[in-house]
């Protein structure tokens, strides 16, 4: 294969990875979520996207430090993730489906605040390494795919961490598998529960960060991003750790390839191909979720 | 079956009616009727209607343009109206979706009963509404809606001064030919009647079968450009066409940074926006870009007197989206002023008058009875710091 051929290989194959680590980041969260709360939150990427579109506005059009602007957009990812679990998530009836339909309405009233508070033009966010780079056998390595590729690896071996080895993790999987009984054990459940929210809309502003960077700040920018997040939890099992999470990196990778080699357009077909295929070739018992592996 | 038998099954009166028909030929040359009863005009009224973006990600187009519209509908009012009639514009949201623009042309169309469509902003959702407008037979007067599909005497009724994205693109392509002897050419281009419009305009302004495009379709929100910023550096084109939205046009150049592919750039008028120069110069600087209106700070007296207008009517200036309205409503008030009578057709009589409307906004405006699209040129400008510099003033391909 000529050097040209490999090295644009390799550039695909890095910002595959690189949104793969991004992916990832998003999946703890969707995970994390569901396996505690057992809601699914549509809302996911809009939580993200007003933290960062929050930051903007404080740093470019008000004047505030950057650092202070990035601090205010966090506070508000965490207290729109919060609030969605007190105020929205606990007060609905605990029929299925309910949590979606919420969320969903939640994601297009942060999106119509966003547009009203913000405006409607895309806004190009802070750089965040992506103007560093460094040429290596022809692909330019830049600093933000380097970033957000360990990003998603330490993020995917740290959530396991936690997870497996310990005490939080233990009374994380003990309110996951019987709330009543961790509860009689004298773990704070709810407190826990609020706690998993929290943590999700921490890791949707990170991911929302890094995205505006290789992106721009719009009210849209996060939903693609999420619905691919989530259809990499649907092929992996979101009762599952491992499956998901590698998924995420796979189908960034995946779509990578699909638009490198049959053009833009092939992008999100290419996507609901793999999952058609995976759910009906794939044996029933590699894709059904595991409920004792909860977290 | 014989001709008494035609007769009898759809009676004499059916029968002059085809008759009547054949000998007026398609619709829009028919002429002038004064006598012909048309809706939407009272003693003191004529009501017009658009709808245009007024929620959504496109909002601020339409938000601009009924602006603009609505402004310069104000100003002829306060000076007495066109023929005596006051003019009461109804702008209603189409939120850019053809399926709530078609159900808002009918209310435009079957409860308020507007006399004409005035002015409109976006293809997809104006293209969604022609058939409706083209059956009630309702003249509609400058949208803004780019496309090959439009401006032709297969849609008589709608009268076009948006110059379609075949003519724009070719026109630049010949610009850069000519300047720059370019070689090869790349174009990422928003998938189906968009990027193939611009990718044949490119075909036409290079001019020579042995010069390929390279063409990219592309689909709005994509997570990652370097794919596609990949593709392009693989093909090394010497100049990049870009005919996408703003901010994906910003983040494929970003991307294609990002790689280290610095081809020179080209793109359709949308960017000549400071909305996206403001977010993305940085990596635009140099881009040529088609100007379809005028720059607002330009020399010409009519563009002066526009913004003089504008900002007294309104109390603040004008953007570009405002200029595309109120050039929108000046063609119309135009038309109304030089119709024989305010019927229908002959407002469309008077539509096809207009020679060489020179509004200093748009080029200068030509139809007929055979030709419904009224300008044929676009200006060019780069992008030079925070601004754009013209750099070829309206032109027509030869």
């Amino acid at each position: 294969m000529p050097a040209a051929a490999l090295a644009d290989a390799a550039q695909v194959t890095l910002s595959g990875l690189a949104t793969g680590g991004l992916y990832a980041v998003l999946m703890l969260g969707v995970i994390l979520v569901f396996q505690v709360s057992k809601n699914i939150n549509f809302a996911y990427g809009q939580t993200g996207m007003v933290g960062v579109f929050l930051s903007y506005f404080l740093y470019a059009v008000a004047g505030i430090p950057v650092v202070a602007a990035l601090l205010a957009g966090l506070a508000l990812a965490l207290l729109v993730a919060s609030l969605t679990d007190r105020l929205i998530i606990r007060n609905i009836p605990a029929r299925e489906g309910f949590d979606l339909v919420v969320t969903l309405g939640e994601l297009l009233l942060l999106t119509s605040l966003a547009q009203l508070a913000f405006g409607t033009n895309a806004q190009s966010y802070l750089k965040l390494l992506t103007n560093w780079t460094t040429v290596r056998g022809g692909v330019f390595i830049n600093a933000n795919d380097i970033l957000c590729l360990l990003l998603g690896i330490a993020v995917t071996l740290g959530g396991h961490i936690v997870l497996t080895r310990t005490s939080l993790g233990t009374s994380l999987r003990a309110s996951a598998a019987d709330a009543a009984i961790a509860k009689s054990a004298g773990i704070n459940v709810l407190g826990l529960r609020t706690a998993v929210w929290t943590v999700s809309g921490l890791l949707a502003w990170v991911a929302a960060s890094l995205f505006a960077a290789r992106l721009s700040v719009n009210a849209f920018y996060m939903t693609p991003i999420v619905i691919n997040v989530f259809i990499a939890g649907m092929i992996g099992g979101l009762d599952r750790y491992w499956p998901p999470m590698i998924a995420a990196f796979t189908i960034a990778l995946y779509q990578s390839w699909a638009i490198y080699l049959f053009g833009e357009a092939a992008g999100t077909p290419a996507v609901f191909i793999l999952v058609i295929l995976l759910l009906s070739l794939v044996p029933k018992r590699y894709l059904e979720e595991r409920h004792e592996a909860r977290a | 079956m014989g001709f008494r038998s035609v007769l009898t099954c759809f009676g004499t009166g059916s029968l002059m009616v085809l008759a009547m028909l054949a000998v007026a030929g398609p619709a829009g040359a028919a002429g002038c009727n004064p006598n012909e009863k048309s809706p939407g005009v009272t003693a003191t009224t004529v009501r017009l209607g658009a709808t245009m973006p007024l929620t959504g990600s496109a909002a601020a187009g339409g938000l601009g343009a009924g602006a603009g519209a609505k402004a310069y509908y104000a100003m002829v009012n306060a000076a007495g109206g066109v023929h005596g009639h006051k003019i009461d514009f109804t702008l209603l949201d189409d939120e850019y979706s053809p399926a709530a623009a078609e159900r808002q042309m009918r209310v435009l169309i079957e409860r308020d009963h507007v006399f004409a469509i005035a002015g409109g902003e976006g293809t997809p959702n104006f293209l969604a509404v022609v058939p409706l407008i083209e059956r009630e037979g309702v003249p509609a007067i400058g949208p803004y809606a780019p496309s090959s599909e439009l401006g032709t005497m297969k849609t008589p009724h709608v009268f076009m001064t948006a110059v379609n994205y075949i003519t724009e693109f070719a026109i630049m392509t010949r610009y850069v030919r000519e300047s720059d002897y370019a070689r090869s050419f790349s174009l990422v281009g928003v998938q189906g009647n968009v990027g193939d419009d611009a990718k044949a305009g490119m075909e036409q302004g290079i001019g020579n079968p042995s010069i390929k495009v390279d063409y990219i379709p592309e689909i709005p929100g994509t997570p990652d450009f370097t794919p596609i910023a990949t593709q392009l550096r693989r093909e090394n084109a010497e100049w990049t066409f870009l005919i996408l939205t703003n901010t994906d046009t910003g983040e494929l150049l970003e991307a294609m940074h990002r790689i280290g592919y610095n081809p020179r750039t080209a793109a359709w008028a949308g960017m000549n926006d400071p909305g996206y120069i403001k977010a993305f110069g940085p990596v635009s600087q140099d881009m040529i870009v088609a100007e379809e209106t005028a720059a607002l700070d330009s020399s010409d007296p009519l563009v002066q007197q526009f913004v003089t207008q504008f900002t007294k009517e309104t109390e603040r200036a004008p953007g570009k989206f405002e200029e595309l309205g109120w050039v929108q409503a000046e063609l119309v008030v135009k038309a109304l002023q030089d119709a024989k009578a305010l019927t229908r057709s002959c407002l469309m009589d008077s539509l096809e008058q207009i020679r060489d409307f020179k509004t200093g906004l748009l080029p200068p405006i030509t139809f007929g009875p055979d030709r419904r699209q009224g300008v044929n040129a676009v200006g060019l400008v780069q992008i030079k710091g925070g601004k754009v510099v013209e750099i070829v003033p309206f032109r027509a391909l030869d």
